[in-house]
């Protein structure tokens, strides 16, 4: 199945929340809508789940328009909720039968998320006995309970130890090669890395970078070097004052000095500069940038803009 | 479809697995019970006398005018009104001031000097609210002193029975929307309590069910699971069925008690004959009422409720649906007490939906109304309630992902506008 978004724009009153806002996924990967908070991802979500329209824009599923009844979709929404003072079991049949299962069929694959997740000897529990953890499993079961084929998962590993983290990994990549879709939004960009092949960057109802994982680091890739030395002051300055038509975003980090292209294959030029600076230096080496870098150039460019706008 | 049914059911359910819906249910059912056959155990001892003097004491003294002495007197007392249980009156032959003693220390109930026939003063200590026994005693005076005044005249006896005996007959002939407000009083009034009470008590529990489902944040999911209309059609029928089948089992058992100790319901207690023995007519047309009624208030009480985000704000969002509907309780309540259930007020309130299931139910059985005119209301209750539904799950649908303060009813309005698709 190919899923995508296609120029969704959505305003609530003046204020608009998603402007043409595009990315598309498809069966057996999973895809990482990032932002920070405010970007405009649940709002997202709750487009894509129907809950109400986009002012313009398109929602696909292979090509043709999503018809969201005609879709298991399973759901774990990041304000999590369920009923606390209900019976668990109970709930996640509840849940099942809403999305279209009969009683015995969304009992019996409660029970078998519930075994998946280690969950079963809670079944006859009240949802509000629970730890925290605990409670945010339940949640995944419930998003799973109709083993549906097209997952969203909106910061699943928030509030979970070690143990649970690495148990959700696992039912996570399951889903994955199982061949579903997963839209996977969340801050811990080391679990994005992990699962995601692809990301769209939320900022302000934009996106601001989009596309695969690897390439977006390989393409930031070749223009990140760090200078290794024990001087980090002196280098700063020196790429600072001598170097500035080649380089820019020149800052000290733990090891050196951190400095970015201008221009592509102009590391030539920095190294033989570099090496006849008689800098004190260890070596010069390719910087490969995280997700998390990323991420945080793409979200934090218009912020000193946006500072002003709010005072 | 399958998804209004699947919520339906699990609002029922939930609704009739809770222990103070079960409890309460339970508890009501027994009282009931308990009360319904209280008359058997009344009326046994009732029934051996209706003047109710028995075991009572009673002192009487006749002047010396009258021509019979206190023993006499007492004994002609006895025979018609002690119905042979002993001694009720006593002669006495004391003085006034030691009768009054004698009273107030309880050796007598009463004390009656009589001055002749028809004359006598009574000596008593708290009069009860209640009290019979200076107009049943005057009525026996009067009827022997009159059947001795004829007798005197030279009547025979026959003749004397025979006039003291007269009774006038009445043939009632009624228009065809007439009424006995007399005898409808009693399940009308009855019946109005239960229809405020049921849609106030079911009504809340819609309302709290959907802002429980808000402030556990359990709607995002619903919501994604399911369309808005069926989750809030689904939770008002539910929550009415379970309020019907309550219905039913207390209104079941007070019939089935009624009915069983049916033979014990005489004298006083035979007005609650009149509640056991509705019309047909009457009994479905309140029945259309409660279902309308509790639909109405339903849909608006769910559409309020999925304002709030917390269950502590709930009260304020719903207090303008549960005054209004007070004041129509009362405007209906006073229509009943005074007897005019016809005026202009009453008439327009029994064709505004909001207000027509209790007024309309009032004419119905207290005042003049034709079929049409019921008819009509019946419509109008059934349209109302279809676009109090429908606008109650389009304010649904927006209000249930709001969170943070209620909005008002402007920014409502425009919200719905932003939204039309339901």
């Amino acid at each position: 199945m190919q899923f995508a978004v296609e120029n969704l724009h959505k305003s609530f009153g003046e204020k608009q929340v998603l402007k043409d806002v595009s990315f598309s996924t498809e069966s057996g990967k999973a895809f990482g809508l990032l932002g920070r908070n405010g970007a405009g991802k649940t709002t997202t979500i709750r487009i894509i789940m129907d809950v109400f329209p986009a002012d313009s824009g398109k929602v696909l599923l292979d090509g043709k328009p999503m018809i969201r009844e005609k879709v298991n979709v399973g759901y774990l929404p990041e304000e999590r909720g369920l009923y606390p003072k209900v019976n668990i079991l109970e709930q996640l049949i509840y849940l099942g039968r809403l999305r279209g299962m009969t009683a015995h069929d969304a009992k019996e694959n409660s029970m078998k998320w519930l075994r998946r997740l280690s969950m079963e000897e809670y079944a006859n529990k009240k949802l509000d006995t629970l730890s925290k953890g605990n409670q945010q499993k339940i949640q995944l079961t419930a998003a799973l309970v109709s083993d549906p084929d097209f997952v969203i998962l909106d910061e699943p590993f928030s509030g979970l130890d070690p143990v649970n983290a690495m148990l959700l990994k696992d039912v996570v990549r399951e889903l994955i090669d199982s061949g579903k879709i997963v839209l996977f939004s969340s801050h811990q960009m080391n679990y994005v890395e992990e699962f995601c092949d692809s990301i769209a960057i939320l900022h302000h109802g934009e996106i601001v970078v989009s596309g695969s994982i690897r390439e977006l680091r390989r393409a930031k890739g070749r223009s990140c070097w760090m200078i290794q030395t024990g001087e980090a002051e002196k280098a700063v300055r020196f790429c600072k004052e001598t170097l500035s038509h080649l380089v820019k975003n020149v800052h000290a980090v733990k090891e050196g000095v951190a400095v970015e292209l201008l221009h592509e294959g102009g590391e030539y030029e920095l190294l033989s500069a570099v090496a006849s600076s008689g800098l004190p230096m260890d070596g010069v080496q390719l910087m490969t940038p995280t997700l998390n870098d990323i991420f945080v150039e793409a979200t934090t460019g218009d912020d000193e803009a946006e500072g002003s706008e709010s005072k | 479809m399958k998804q209004f049914f699947a919520v339906f059911e699990y609002e029922m359910g939930t609704y009739l697995k809770k222990r103070p819906f079960q409890i309460v249910t339970l508890l009501l059912m027994v009282l009931i019970a308990v009360g319904l056959t209280l008359p058997r155990f009344f009326a046994s001892s009732e029934e051996s006398s209706s003047t109710g003097l028995e075991g009572q004491f009673i002192a009487v003294v006749a002047s010396d005018k009258m021509g019979v002495t206190s023993e006499q007197l007492s004994a002609m007392l006895n025979q018609s009104l002690g119905a042979g249980e002993g001694e009720i009156f006593q002669p006495y032959s004391g003085t006034r001031e030691k009768l009054m003693q004698d009273v107030e220390e309880g050796n007598y109930n009463d004390g009656l000097l009589f001055d002749s026939f028809l004359q006598y003063t009574r000596i008593t200590g708290t009069v009860s609210l209640y009290d019979q026994f200076s107009a049943v005693l005057q009525e026996v005076l009067l009827q022997n002193y009159r059947a001795q005044a004829m007798a005197e005249s030279g009547m025979s006896q026959e003749q004397v029975q025979q006039i003291l005996s007269a009774q006038v007959q009445e043939t009632l002939e009624q228009t065809e929307s007439g009424k006995n407000q007399a005898n409808s009083y009693l399940f009308t009034y009855l019946l109005i309590m239960l229809l405020y009470m049921a849609i106030i008590f079911y009504g809340q529990m819609v309302a709290s069910s959907v802002a429980t489902e808000k402030s556990s944040r359990a709607m995002e999911l619903l919501i994604t699971s399911a369309r808005p209309s069926s989750l809030m059609f689904g939770k008002v029928f539910g929550a009415g069925c379970a309020g019907l089948l309550q219905f039913v089992l207390i209104l079941g058992t007070a019939y089935g008690a009624y009915q069983i100790n049916e033979p014990y319901y005489t004298g006083a207690m035979s007005v609650m004959k009149s509640l056991f023995n509705l019309p047909v007519e009457t009994l479905l047309f309140a029945l259309v009422c409660f279902v309308m009624g509790f639909f109405i208030y339903a849909f608006m009480f769910a559409a309020l409720a999925s304002l709030v985000s917390r269950l502590e704000d709930l009260s304020n969002v719903i207090t303008p649906a549960t005054m209004l509907f007070v004041v129509v309780f009362f405007i209906v309540i006073v229509a009943l007490n005074t007897g005019e259930v016809d005026t202009p007020l009453m008439i327009a309130c029994s064709y505004i939906p909001l207000t027509s299931p209790m007024a309309m139910f009032v004419r119905f059985t207290m005042g003049e109304v034709a079929v049409w005119e019921v008819a009509v209301s019946v419509v109008l209750m059934a349209a109302g309630a279809a676009a109090l539904g429908y606008l109650g799950a389009a304010i649904y649908r927006v209000g249930v992902l709001m969170y943070g303060k209620p909005p008002k009813l402007s920014g409502l309005f425009a919200m719905l506008k932003n939204q039309q698709k339901i």
